[in-house]
């Protein structure tokens, strides 16, 4: 009989601004699944911790053999959150992953999750906007890896955004798009670009991957910087494509400027109160939802420049003391739908243009499979073996390339993360 | 013990790295800044299968150990508009803890061997401060075939003057990075995306090298295998600026130093193109603004027909003597060139 080892993930599952995010995707993917090699079985078991967990001591080394740090609201929420050093909580949180790495625990972070974990550099150097600058303070001090960000500002939020409308940057992939189409009709959430990110097969993560390129989900995940001298072994797993997909005709997305002032905002107010109250919706959403509906906007004849070809999408590292903690870095989501084909065009202009709505939609997408499994599960062996090798599995123990198959949470995940319900309120959802 | 064996370098470039550094450390450490060389560096430069193969990587082997080395790379070049083949080679070390005096001689007469049988025109490489005596010593002995080019100068940007200051071996040396990174330059963004080099790139690269090193007395008459492996290889870097019709590439790749302590600094090879003044400070920009993010601390980039220099003036580079000396050896009569030389080479 072969020796039975679980691996035990603790998937952070706070969003502390209250946006939201694919966390339920890890443990859809993660929990329950095993696979068997050199004479081991090994099995993932995934659990939801929050944040109180982490500052009340219950993550612990003794308790969970991984901590993933999903993006979204969860990791780009933290990346905000946490980088208030001087209350006492933030503090206490920061200590306890700090020490869960320090004592040999793993770190997966993932887009926002990669982002809280790494010190910011921005194609102005040093970060500007008030939400570089939180990226930047909120870095946990245990990656030798840097994150970088052309750009970085919140939509609405974003300084002098009628002169240089391009400085929204990244999160301009996010918020927003509106619902995509596919060649055969079908309506799609899609925000983001599926991205073909160029593979380093010097790893144990892809060394056995048949092909120099893997499609993943690219959603305004950071780009990545190696120090050409390290103080710790850290290995490239993956980079951006050359050139910069943010320049190609067919990915490329334009820069708006909001243009509503204060009575644009309040307008966004009275439509957020109207869609709770007609569609009985939680009062907790009046915040984002107003934001999403604030308008009009205007779109500039410029597009964002991510300025990522060739760098760092995905890198794993281990931490330099005696315990060797292994911490994983990624900027694309491999645990989110890809598809193929179609291309990003501008909405129409006009006075109702809002995030919500969408200002960017994906259109003419190859038909998916019937269903969907191949698309939504394309990835998912990529953060298997990202958490794998986290936990310290061996090299030739990797868990198997394979499409992943559906499970009961994976088609609710296709019920109400893939498919369009044709309701503003489902699109906002899944922004 | 078995004797020293001359013999074509067989190794990764692992072995090479450990025994450069721990000899440099041992012969040079203290005296003068020396790189550190890596394997990544030596698979780079000497091992890529696109270079120039082994035949002129000499080493010196006591049974299975490296004991001692002279490398060079052969390539072909324009010496006052004659098509000539050489060879570009530099780090020859003999073992600190095996050092046999007769080591670096033999390695020398076995590498002038392979330079005759191979019909080369001569080599080309770097000796400094420490090296200096045993080279000098050797161009007074017969046949008389070695010859300095050149003082090098190094156009050098400070981006940590602390650090960089820290690593120095001399007050002087110690109080020039704090001045020099107060040096005030011009700086400015690109306005179009600076992306990697491609492969397509090649064929207009090749074109702008030969264009630059019209004017020089010796340059590199690059093929184009060989100035894939510069531009397109995981351990250097190549940007790429394309604006308004004009275009232009800088090539660069990360080394340590060493003085009273390492320093990061970023080597530029190659800067080229058709970019106009304003488009190549800001092409030079974005290769600072990368270096420093890669947690660089100086960029230096060797005074020659390949540096720009109104451009490094203006962006604040600083020229500094490296107390280091281009020279040629091996030479065939027939080449002469005067000193100083007019050179497009690559700094080894």
């Amino acid at each position: 009989m072969s020796e039975e080892i679980t691996i035990r993930v603790a998937v952070l599952a706070s969003e502390p601004l209250g946006y939201g995010s694919g966390k339920h995707y890890f443990p859809t993917l993660l929990d329950g699944y095993g696979w068997s090699a050199g004479g081991r079985s090994y099995r993932f078991s995934a659990r939801y911790v929050y944040d109180e967990d982490v500052t009340e001591g219950r993550v612990t080394n003794a308790d969970y053999d991984v901590f993933l740090m999903p993006g979204g609201g969860v990791g780009d929420g933290e990346a905000v959150t946490k980088a208030f050093k001087v209350v006492p909580s933030v503090r206490r949180w920061r200590e306890a992953l700090q020490d869960f790495v320090k004592a040999g625990g793993g770190y997966v972070g993932v887009c926002g999750g990669a982002a809280l974990m790494t010190e910011l550099d921005t194609g102005r150097e040093e970060p500007h906007s008030l939400l570089e600058r939180f990226y930047d303070a909120s870095a946990l001090g245990l990656s030798c890896v840097k994150s970088y960000y052309n750009d970085l500002s919140l939509p609405l939020l974003t300084m002098m955004q009628r002169r240089f409308p391009e400085r929204v940057g990244a999160t301009s992939y996010v918020f927003s798009f509106a619902p995509g189409s596919t060649e055969d009709g079908k309506q799609i959430h899609t925000g983001g670009v599926p991205v073909d990110f160029v593979i380093d097969k010097n790893n144990p993560l892809f060394g056995d991957y048949q092909g120099d390129r893997m499609r993943m989900r690219w959603w305004a995940g950071p780009g990545l910087i190696v120090p050409m001298f390290p103080d710790r072994e850290v290995k490239v797993l993956a980079r951006y494509p050359n050139p910069d997909f943010s320049q190609d005709p067919s990915t490329r997305a334009a820069a708006w400027s909001y243009t509503g002032g204060l009575l644009g905002v309040l307008n966004g107010v009275k439509d957020a109160v109207k869609t709770i109250v007609r569609d009985r919706l939680a009062w907790s959403d009046i915040v984002s939802f107003s934001y999403y509906l604030a308008r009009p906007w205007q779109k500039s004849d410029k597009n964002i420049d991510l300025d990522c070809a060739g760098r760092p999408a995905m890198t794993a590292e281990v931490y330099p003391n005696e315990n060797q903690g292994r911490i994983v870095l990624s900027a694309p989501h491999p645990e989110y739908m890809v598809w193929w084909g179609g291309r990003i065009d501008e909405v129409k202009e006009s006075s109702s243009v809002c995030l919500g709505k969408g200002m960017h939609r994906w259109s003419g997408i190859a038909p998916l499979s019937d269903s969907v499994q191949a698309e939504l599960t394309h990835s998912w062996w990529v953060v298997r073996r990202m958490v794998a090798w986290a936990a310290k599995v061996p090299d030739d123990a990797m868990p198997p390339i394979e499409e992943g198959q559906l499970n009961d949470a994976a088609r609710e995940i296709i019920k109400t993360n893939v498919f369009w319900d044709g309701t503003l309120y489902d699109q906002m959802r899944n922004i | 013990m078995s004797s020293i064996e001359i013999r074509t370098y067989e190794g990764d470039g692992s072995d090479l790295q450990e025994l450069t550094n721990r000899s440099w450390r041992a012969t040079v450490g203290g005296k003068a800044l020396f790189p550190l060389w890596s394997q990544p560096y030596f698979q780079w430069r000497l091992l890529d299968p696109r270079g120039g193969g082994r035949d002129f990587l000499v080493a010196a082997y006591r049974g299975t150990k490296l004991v001692g080395c002279i490398l060079g790379e052969p390539l072909p070049f324009v010496v006052k508009g004659r098509n000539v083949q050489g060879t570009l080679s530099s780090w020859l070390t003999v073992d600190a803890q095996d050092p046999s005096p007769r080591t670096a001689l033999m390695l020398l007469s076995n590498f002038r061997n392979r330079h005759r049988e191979h019909g080369m025109s001569f080599s080309m490489g770097f000796n400094d401060a420490v090296s200096r005596r045993f080279w000098e010593t050797l161009a007074k002995r017969p046949p008389h075939d070695m010859h300095v080019l050149d003082d090098v100068w190094m156009w050098t940007r400070i981006f940590d003057g602390r650090v960089v200051a820290e690593a120095g071996l001399t007050p002087g040396d110690r109080l020039v990075p704090v001045v020099a990174k107060l040096i005030p330059g011009l700086r400015p963004r690109p306005s179009s995306p600076v992306r990697g080099y491609l492969p397509e790139d090649l064929p207009r690269c090749r074109e702008w090298l030969a264009e630059q090193g019209k004017g020089a007395d010796v340059r590199i008459d690059w093929s184009d295998a060989r100035l894939d492996v510069q531009l397109n290889h995981p351990h250097a870097r190549t940007i790429v600026l394309e604006e308004g019709g004009r275009a232009g590439f800088i090539n660069y790749y990360g080394i340590q130093l060493f003085g009273a302590r390492p320093v990061n600094v970023g080597m530029i090879d190659l800067f080229a193109g058709t970019l106009s003044f304003w488009q190549q400070l800001a092409l030079l920009e974005t290769a600072c603004r990368r270096m420093k993010e890669e947690g660089l601390h100086m960029t230096a980039m060797m005074k020659s027909q390949a540096s720009p220099q109104a451009v490094l003036s203006v962006a604040g580079f600083m020229p500094y003597p490296a107390n280091v000396n281009l020279f040629w050896f091996f030479v065939d009569p027939e080449l002469r060139i005067e000193k100083p030389a007019r050179y497009h080479v690559l700094f080894g």
